[in-house]
């Protein structure tokens, strides 16, 4: 069995996998970071993402004369979020998001050569609760594959480079814990099969959510939705399959909100699928008729997206058949 | 996704792929043959015609009486969203649906498609993995959405969007500086931070 040893092992690089070890290499600490997925992928999910962060009192808001602050975004972060009495520690990091993302994410990821598009979005406004104030959503040039390549080319190219192992193919199923610490993980090497086990310092966790297991998704589905529909599609990584919130939880450690998702309301079949299920999520037009499995207009309060996302969802999972259609015409399609 | 934001950006190309290769998109060039097609895509005959052309000919009807007389919810909250430039690019000026001028007709059918856990590990504002009694588990960090974006559930029920990007970074350089044996905030490496933004954009 193959043995690895490094100051600090991260499980995961995708966009958070990657942030880190960029910071640890900066304080010359050596990495080891393995991932599941081809050598071709690496980036995870962000490399399919539309590529927009949420920024408060940003340069980008400030050219364009808004005026924002932490106190706003923390009350607008609070009305969306309806925090329950034990979220403290979301709270806590609610709090500290609003506070710092412009100097510690913006200032970041500048710092590596990204820019965002002049124009900030104005997404999720709110709809029976508010939402975001103001424009916040700031949309990087070649989008989410930008910011990741960007972070990639920084990341293969630093001056600690020497100092960080990447190994794609690996499946990491176990922490492993000695007297009460954790110190490495042990999992299987998936181009041959064989098993493997790494031992550092520290262990980071960056494996992504639970959304790529749609099993999973439907036993963790919120209750405000009713019954998981029959057809649902997959838009998430397909490695964020959620084993290493149970290797976490297998050590003692606290999973939570799994019912809480992100899911969107236009997902279609994807034209060249990858996987099992694999969907595309259209932005949905505004200037389209929304209507349900009959061809009834979904209302009184009609759905129009970029003010409460999850309340399309929640509308039309509130259908006796959970799912829709979008009616338009080919102007307001290449619009 | 890149393909979406070239929709929204009109990419004509890209509208043909999806009409041509998906199997969710029906087009036509009235509404009865639309109907047809959808029904044809879903194997049944769930969609009905009269449903449909209620539906399309209120709203046209609506949007035809000009508009100081637009009582449509859908078409003030077009209204309000016009008003502010970042949308006024991407959004048609009140655009009737059945119209000689923009067809064919197109018909979507769209699933709920899964993305993002916003629940996740419960970490501290150190990024460590806690126990069940909130004490750090040694030498053990979670990051990104593995950990709900910081603290199993940053976002609560809903998010404000942006923050799933953002969220990964902060969460991770945040387990970095704790590893790192210092705070992120001591961190001064970047000549970009915003108030040095601000200064020079002035300059």
């Amino acid at each position: 069995m193959r043995l690895d040893r490094s100051d600090v092992l991260i499980i995961g690089g995708g966009i958070a996998g990657i942030a880190t070890a960029l910071d640890l290499l900066e304080g010359n600490t050596s990495v080891l970071l393995l991932d599941r997925d081809e050598d071709g992928a690496f980036g995870g999910l962000a490399r399919e993402s539309f590529g927009g962060m949420f920024f408060v009192d940003s340069p980008e808001q400030r050219r364009q004369g808004i005026r924002d602050s932490s106190d706003l975004a923390w009350q607008d972060w609070c009305n969306f979020a309806e925090f329950g009495p034990d979220d403290d520690w979301p709270k806590a990091w609610a709090r500290a998001y609003v506070e710092r993302c412009t100097r510690d994410v913006h200032g970041f990821v500048r710092g590596y050569g990204v820019s965002f598009l002049p124009v900030v979005n104005w997404v999720e406004r709110g709809e029976f609760r508010p939402g975001n104030s103001v424009p916040r959503f700031h949309v990087a040039w070649g989008t989410g594959k930008g910011l990741a390549d960007a972070l990639i080319t920084a990341l293969r190219g630093h001056r600690n480079a020497g100092r960080l192992t990447i190994r794609c193919n690996t499946r990491v199923e176990r922490l492993l814990m000695q007297a009460g610490r954790i110190d490495g993980v042990e999992g299987v090497d998936e181009n041959d099969g064989t098993p493997f086990e790494a031992r550092a310092e520290q262990v980071v966790v960056a494996a992504g959510g639970i959304n790529g297991d749609l099993d999973r998704v439907r036993r963790n589905w919120h209750r405000d939705w009713g019954q998981p529909p029959a057809v649902l599609l997959n838009g998430s990584h397909r490695f964020a399959d959620g084993r290493l919130h149970d290797a976490t939880t297998a050590v003692g450690g606290v999973v939570t909100h799994l019912d809480k998702m992100w899911n969107y309301a236009a997902g279609v079949h994807h034209p060249r699928p990858r996987k099992p299920a694999h969907g595309l999520s259209l932005v949905p037009p505004r200037s389209a008729l929304w209507l349900n499995w009959q061809g009834r207009r979904i209302g009184p309060q009609p759905l129009v997206s970029g003010f409460d996302t999850r309340r399309l969802v929640t509308d039309i999972c509130a259908q006796e058949r959970p799912y829709s259609w979008q009616l338009m015409n080919m102007r307001i399609a290449l619009k | 996704m890149g393909f979406l934001r070239d929709i929204l950006l009109g990419n004509r190309w890209l509208v043909r792929d999806m009409l041509d290769h998906c199997q969710d998109f029906a087009t036509a060039a009235t509404l009865p043959e639309l109907v047809d097609k959808m029904n044809a895509l879903q194997g049944d005959t769930a969609v009905e015609l009269d449903l449909v052309r209620d539906a399309v000919d209120r709203y046209d009807a609506t949007i035809a009486r000009g508009p100081s007389l637009m009582n449509d919810e859908q078409l003030r909250r077009i209204a309000a969203l016009r008003q502010y430039r970042g949308d006024r690019i991407r959004l048609c000026k009140f655009q009737p649906i059945n119209d000689a001028k923009a067809l064919p007709l197109i018909a979507v059918r769209e699933f709920i498609i899964s993305r993002k856990s916003l629940g996740g590990i419960r970490t501290d504002l150190q990024s460590r993995v806690l126990d069940a009694l909130g004490q750090p588990i040694e030498g053990l960090y979670a990051v990104g959405e593995g950990a709900g974006f910081g603290g199993g559930g940053v976002h609560g029920l809903r998010a404000l969007e942006g923050t799933f990007l953002g969220g990964c970074i902060m969460s991770g350089r945040i387990a970095a500086a704790s590893i790192n044996g210092k705070t992120l905030s001591d961190k001064t490496s970047s000549d970009t931070t915003p108030s040095q933004q601000r200064s020079s954009h002035k300059a």
